[in-house]
């Protein structure tokens, strides 16, 4: 083709050179390949009067429970971070401790700002600019008579604005920059080994880590904080198999977590402390899933007793009370039960009623046996006439704190309960509600007693719970029948 | 009818008969270009107030054939970008009048005016939701005075001639369709920069015959690339301006027509800017346009014509009162610095090249055929900050996904002042108030090194990136072939046909751009919430079938389907004309199918309701469309014409959440419509004048929107959030309204003119409205399931504007022009969702107990936009030097910084009563509407030089 032999040709190759020139030299639109920043902080260095946070803590005790930060002071605090809000399980608060390993002390800083994970990660030291903040409790500090912190009282120390006891505010949005100072150094955080019945006052806002506990059995078909129920936080039983001795286990109900099926196993537990919203137990929490490892599928639990021959329960009815018509002590007595504190209180089971029902309760709210330990036994039965016996009752959980009802069997009973051999029952007491009544009785599904024989034979109710420890569930018995064929 | 002209048109009629099959021909010329002596093709020669006409051929050559009737004739010779010329003639049967030459005259404020106009259609290439709907780029090759009005002094606002959007109108390059298929609107941004060889277009104003297309309400501009009609030319120009781009560079040539039969056109460009009139707004377009005809011989030719015009723009969005007044209207949160270099985190990147084949045929003078083949592929691209990233953790065989992050946009609600006095006003609420308020006004950007340490922070840890740029991808391959026949039946008969098939495939996906310092990223859905059906776990995977896979740059992520589509039109239309009356028929028939192939299987929506193929929607359509003018004498004419239209809905609106799954818009029907205008034209050498008043009513309209609201009815109460779909549908509105454009040529240099048009779109209906999300099942509706639109205004532009202007031409090659633009009835579009049962109704459809009517009116209540004047001025000069021209133009718009809102529209997370009157009473309306605002003063110069 001879398209382009001609004059056109020259005016097109003139045209064209220029066009390829423009287009070269034309001002290039910067905005292309970038080179990830530099953002890492390097060789920080902070200037004025360095305040530890055990000072602080002291500091704020003296100054009643209230320090507040003059907007000019060059004061500045160091911590290390323990909490990550990376799983959702914080927000807007960062907790840090004064040292990587074996802390003495923690705080809380209340920040409106999110995420924090991307600059402040676990480990990472941080000063932070003590000008213009306040340094206050948890919780409002309740006094004695004496003057002095109420027993069980638990307060950790809050960082951030305001100026009421116990109410710190957050710390605005836009002051993160004034307030944090990353340092390059991230350390690695030492979770500090703990007994739950060990944990004090200056482990709150510290990183522990919970050695051979495991996740309460009557919670295990429950997931993290996903259920109904369940508004804020998920409030879940952390019992250590050494001690026996129970912890809360609190996760958010926006973690990306909280949906997780609580884990079955036993074993350890990263955690970082903090308390419940009334300051009056430590509440435990992990910032992301990993932390908590339990993978030993050898739980602790009790042994109960298991009969293998059927035992679902018939149409002979061999034993019922449904506390109507027995209904005070001296008709229990005349029963045959016996209702007993062995802790050496008074309080033991109640007689109560409510909407024309009327049932048993247990509380050791108020109490100062240690714990408490209230028995209810059952008067004997006959098994050697029946088959196929089961035992049924119904229970209503009510600020359920943890505690414990145990159900026991015995065809050897001696008169007194703490001699007796008693073989635990698998009964499924349900949990409650911790801040309220529970709506309604729940059947406790039928409990298989069927290979057990002889013609006194007992059963009993076990009690134990502490209002110093905090796990005082109030528990409602009702309904109890033992039927056979 | 006069005895006189009784005898003419018999005289006509028996010539006419008895010239059958052998044309005659009276009147013929050559065009010529009086600066270049060079031919002009392509200019059109009409025979005033007769059907007779005529076009130039590539030589510059016309005939007029057929029975002129004899004595005293006009005939009027114009040409875009040329100054039209009245020439009087004496026709008589047996001395053929020849004119040659006929020079023509370059009218250089015609280039300036369209080369203004289209670098308001490449703003468009940020397709923000306003501009998106512009038709203004249709209209610039049109000589009607109030469409040049619209075009070029109206578009600024988004003012929408006659109510209508882009996708009611055509824009076809070399007879082939260019409206995407997606929105049904025209991707002008595919064929920007090459203007110097889309000279020649023609604009076929609403329901008026057009030759290549039945065409739509809005009409029909048809950009003829065709190599042998180029003028003959070489021209460079470089243009500066402070709207979208800041230079662009501009080199084209055109050889005209060849002795060897060959000709050929090329242009390229380049046109850049590191922002326009808003902050971070880059722009990076390169455009090269090639034509390549032959002809054969008399009877067929062939043209190639090749576009490749890749650009890239950095985006902006809408503001609101609140943002507008901390950071003024030029504000855009969408950049940050990164290296001391301004970053748009909102890349908006098409390369859709396009070729095309078109064989022109001329079977007999009276005959001709135009084949096209069309195909077009490439990209259009999105990007946007995904903040979602996380990571996998196993906790006892059990699936979480720890981390994600807030929204980093520094206009996110959460940092505006407003915020933080939602709940109350006390202190320390103003303390933080006013924190946000210095932090915002003294910084606003967003931050990049912030996202870098986030990735670095959890990268070090062996986390995946917490936040990447995503990109939204539409991937399309398209084949266009058509068919155009048209045949002078008779001297007054003429008869365009054509069939038309396209078929696209096209690929919709996002993909994984950039990490930001991170290693790769995890593709599930942070947002996901399981149900009682779906376990988190499976809700959060976007396939089910490579669960939890970690996707890096170029990787495919989120959501991945195909959309395949077929369209096979036909139409046909015949235009009569006799001497006092002309009228014209078309009719229109098309078959669409529409199909989804996902290939992605997402957790929400598992087997086919996600997987394979969807349901094929199927649309019959079919449209009829009339007219008549009736010329009362050589100056007066009415015309009016009619239509009944039923369109099949766009890609857009079928499929409800394309994205996730196969879902199709429940009771989808094609849209019908009907329309009617009548216009009285007026027009003499001194005075061109034009009334029009139109009415067009549009039934079974679909629309869909994606937004998260808060408090559905119907959800429950601690969980009524949710991200949604809407989908309404049966939609009736009506446009109506009155058009006006004057033209008065004072003296020969002066010209006053002026436009108006004040109309009303509104709803006429209460459409169905109903929401889907992957957080509920089915559809989720309120009351009976309708929203009370009746009487609301379609959003989009003012519904008043008016113009009063004049020109300026000296004889000495220079020129200056001033209007006055006035605008009034704008209106913001309105919350769908707010005007539904869900208002009034608590999460459990029982009416709030504290609902007050009156209230609920006020807050319903469409705001409407204040009233606003813009003056613009326009001028430019041009000499000739050894027949070459230099020349330069300049406008200047919105000379007096006027603020105006060009749109808004109210936001639907507050859903009901309580929620929006909460909201509005408080200190800041925290969701409040969001705004476009127009630009402030604005210049465009351009130099040129002609050779």
């Amino acid at each position: 083709m001879n398209l382009f032999n001609n004059k056109n040709m020259r005016n097109f190759n003139k045209i064209f050179a220029i066009a390829v020139l423009s287009v070269i030299t034309f001002s290039c639109v910067e905005d292309d390949d970038f080179n990830i920043p530099e953002t890492a902080p390097q060789d920080v260095q902070i200037e004025g009067t360095f305040i530890t946070l055990n000072a602080l803590y002291s500091g704020m005790v003296q100054d009643d429970y209230i320090s507040t930060f003059d907007s000019t002071s060059d004061a500045y605090t160091v911590g290390y971070v323990v909490s990550s809000d990376e799983g959702g399980n914080f927000f807007e608060e960062l907790l840090v401790q004064d040292s990587p390993e074996d802390p003495t002390r923690g705080a809380r800083v209340s920040i409106d700002a999110s995420p924090l994970f991307t600059k402040y990660n676990v480990g990472r030291k941080v000063f932070i600019k003590l000008a213009g903040l306040s340094i206050t409790t948890n919780t409002e500090p309740e006094f004695d008579n004496f003057g002095n912190i109420q027993n069980g009282e638990l307060l950790g120390m809050n960082i951030g604005k305001g100026s009421t006891v116990g109410r710190v505010e957050q710390i605005g949005a836009f002051q993160e920059e004034s307030v944090f100072v990353r340092a390059d150094e991230v350390a690695a955080i030492i979770y500090n080994e703990i007994e739950i019945t060990d944990l004090n006052a200056s482990n709150i806002y510290t990183a522990v880590k919970l050695t051979d506990v495991q996740f309460d059995r009557r919670q295990l078909d429950l997931t993290l904080a996903g259920e109904a129920s369940d508004s804020f936080d998920g409030d879940r039983t952390l019992i250590s198999c050494s001690s026996n001795a129970t912890a809360l286990f609190q996760t958010s109900t926006f973690a990306d977590f909280k949906s997780l099926n609580i884990p079955d196993g036993r074993g350890f537990i990263n955690a970082v402390v903090a308390t419940d919203f009334f300051g009056e137990n430590y509440a435990l929490s992990v910032s992301t899933p990993e932390n908590i490892v339990l993978t030993d599928t050898n739980r602790c639990d009790p042994s109960f007793l298991e009969c293998t021959t059927p035992g679902a329960g018939g149409s002979t009815v061999i034993f019922d009370v449904d506390f109507e018509t027995v209904s005070n002590q001296s008709a229990l007595d005349a029963q045959g039960f016996i209702n007993e504190n062995v802790s050496g209180g008074s309080e033991r089971y109640e007689f109560g009623s409510f909407s024309s029902n009327s049932y048993l309760s247990i509380n050791a709210f108020g109490q100062s046996d240690d714990p408490m330990i209230a028995w209810l036994v059952l008067p004997g039965i006959d098994l050697d006439a029946t088959i196929n016996e089961a035992l049924e009752f119904a229970i209503q959980s009510n600020f359920d704190q943890g505690g414990l009802l145990e159900v026991f069997i015995s065809n050897n009973f001696t008169g007194d309960v703490t001699t007796t051999t008693w073989s635990q029952l698998d009964a499924s007491i349900p949990a409650g509600p911790s801040n309220s009544f529970a709506s309604s009785f729940s059947n406790v599904p039928a409990i298989n007693i069927s290979c057990v024989d002889g013609t006194d034979v007992r059963i009993a109710f076990k009690y134990t719970a502490s209002d110093p420890q905090g796990t005082t569930t109030r528990y409602h018995i009702d309904n109890i029948s033992v039927t056979g064929n | 009818m006069t005895n006189q002209h009784f005898k003419k048109l018999f005289l006509g009629v028996f010539m006419l008969v008895s010239s059958l099959g052998m044309a005659q021909e009276l009147l013929k010329g050559r065009v010529i270009d009086d600066a270049t002596e060079e031919a002009i093709p392509g200019v059109n020669i009409s025979v005033m107030g007769t059907s007779f006409k005529a076009t130039t051929d590539a030589n510059g050559y016309f005939i007029v054939t057929g029975a002129i009737p004899v004595g005293d004739q006009k005939i009027l010779v114009s040409f875009n970008s040329y100054y039209s010329k009245t020439i009087p003639v004496v026709i008589d049967l047996t001395n053929i009048v020849n004119i040659d030459p006929l020079y023509l005259q370059l009218d250089n404020s015609d280039i300036t005016q369209s080369q203004g106009i289209i670098s308001l259609t490449e703003n468009e290439l940020a397709e923000d939701e306003n501009a998106a709907n512009n038709f203004s780029g249709l209209l610039q090759s049109s000589k009607d005075q109030f469409l040049r009005a619209a075009a070029f002094d109206f578009s600024a606002t988004f003012f929408r001639p006659r109510g209508l959007n882009s996708e009611d109108g055509k824009v076809l390059i070399n007879g082939i369709e260019m409206n995407k298929q997606f929105s049904g609107r025209p991707q002008w941004s595919n064929w920007g920069g090459v203007n110097d060889l889309q000279r020649n277009q023609t604009f076929t104003m609403g329901l008026t015959a057009a030759d290549q297309s039945f065409g739509g309400y809005a009409g029909v501009q048809n950009i003829d690339m065709r190599a042998s009609q180029q003028r003959a030319g070489t021209q460079i120009s470089y243009a500066s301006s402070n709207r979208s781009y800041n230079g662009r560079f501009m080199a084209s040539h055109r050889s005209g027509l060849l002795n060897n039969g060959w000709s050929y056109a090329i242009n390229a460009s380049r046109r850049a800017g590191d922002e326009g009139y808003i902050d971070g707004t880059l722009y990076d377009a390169n455009a090269l346009g090639l034509s390549v005809e032959k002809k054969i011989n008399d009877a067929h030719s062939i043209n190639f014509t090749g576009l490749y015009t890749p650009n890239r723009r950095g985006r902006q969005t809408a503001l609101t009162q609140e943002i507008r007044d901390l950071k003024g209207r030029k504000y855009n949160p969408f950049w940050g610095l990164q290296d001391n270099v301004q970053r748009n985190s909102r890349i908006r990147e098409i390369e859709e090249p396009i070729f095309m084949l078109n064989h022109y045929w001329t079977i007999n003078d009276k005959v001709k055929l135009n084949t096209n083949v069309g195909y077009q592929f490439g990209k259009i691209g999105n990007t946007r900050i995904d903040n979602g990233g996380t990571r996998l953790v196993e906790t006892d065989g059990q699936n979480s996904y720890i981390g994600g992050a807030r929204n980093p946009n520094p206009d996110y609600y959460q940092n505006l002042p407003s915020y933080f006095l939602r709940n109350g006003q006390d202190a320390i609420d103003f303390q933080y108030a006013y924190e946000a308020q210095q932090a915002f006004i003294n910084d606003g950007q967003l931050n990049w090194d912030a996202l870098y340490e986030g990735n670095r922070i959890v990268r070090e840890n062996g986390g995946n990136s917490i936040y990447a740029i995503q990109e939204d991808r539409i991937d399309d391959k398209q084949l266009s072939v058509n068919t155009i026949l048209t045949a002078d039946l008779t001297d007054n008969i003429l008869f365009n046909g054509g069939v038309r098939y396209r078929r696209l495939n096209s690929e919709n996906y996002a993909q994984i751009n950039d990490l930001l310092g991170g290693t790769g990223f995890l593709d599930v859905d942070f947002f996901a919430e399981e149900t009682s059906d779906i376990n988190l776990d499976q809700a959060a995977q976007s396939n089910v079938r490579t669960p939890n896979r970690i996707v890096g740059v170029g990787d495919r992520y989120k959501y991945n389907y195909d959309i395949n589509a077929e369209v096979v039109a036909a139409f046909a239309q015949t235009q009569f004309k006799t001497k006092n009356v002309d009228f014209f028929v078309a009719g229109n028939v098309s078959r669409t199918t529409y199909q989804r192939d996902g290939k992605f299987e997402n957790g929400n929506y598992l087997g086919n309701l996600s997987f394979g193929e969807s349901e094929e929607l199927d649309f019959t359509d079919y449209g009829f469309k009339g007219g008549v003018t009736y010329k009362i004498s050589g100056q007066k004419f009415i015309t009016a014409n009619a239509a009944y239209i039923t369109q099949a809905p766009t890609i857009r609106n079928s499929f409800s959440n394309a994205r996730q799954s196969n879902e199709t818009v429940v009771g989808l029907e094609s849209q019908k419509s009907y329309s009617g205008d009548i216009s009285y034209v007026y027009t003499t050498p001194i005075v061109k004048a034009r009334i029009t008043g139109y009415y067009t009513q549009f039934t079974n309209g679909t629309d869909l929107g994606f937004y998260f609201t808060e408090d559905l009815t119907g959800l429950p109460l601690d969980d009524g959030s949710a991200f949604v779909q809407e989908v309404l549908t049966n939609v009736e509105r009506r446009n109506a309204g009155i058009e006006l454009g004057l033209e008065v040529q004072v003296t020969p240099t002066i010209k006053l003119k002026g436009a108006a048009a004040v109309g009303q779109n509104v709803y006429t209906n209460n459409p169905d409205l109903y929401l889907t999300s992957d957080d509920f099942d089915g559809q989720l509706t309120f009351g009976d399931g309708t929203t009370s639109l009746k009487d609301y205004h379609v959003a989009g532009g003012p519904e008043t504007a008016l113009q009063i202007g004049f020109e300026y031409r000296d004889p000495e090659y220079w020129n200056i022009g001033v209007t006055a633009n006035y605008f009034a009835n704008g209106y913001a579009d309105i919350s769908n969702l707010r005007r539904s049962a869900n208002f009034s109704q608590d999460f459990d459809g029982i009416e709030y107990n504290d609902y007050d009517e009156e209230v609920a009116n006020e807050l319903l209540k469409q705001e409407q936009f204040e009233n606003y004047m813009l003056w613009n001025v326009i001028g430019g000069k041009s000499w000739r030097i050894d027949g070459k021209y230099v020349g330069f133009f300049a406008t200047i718009n919105n000379v007096f910084d006027q603020e105006y809102k060009t749109g808004g529209f109210e936001q639907s997370r507050n859903s009901n009563y309580r929620s929006t009157r909460d909201d509005q009473n408080n200190p800041q309306e925290v969701f409040s509407p969001r705004y476009f605002f127009g630009n402030g003063t604005t210049y465009y110069l351009n130099v040129y030089l002609r050779f």
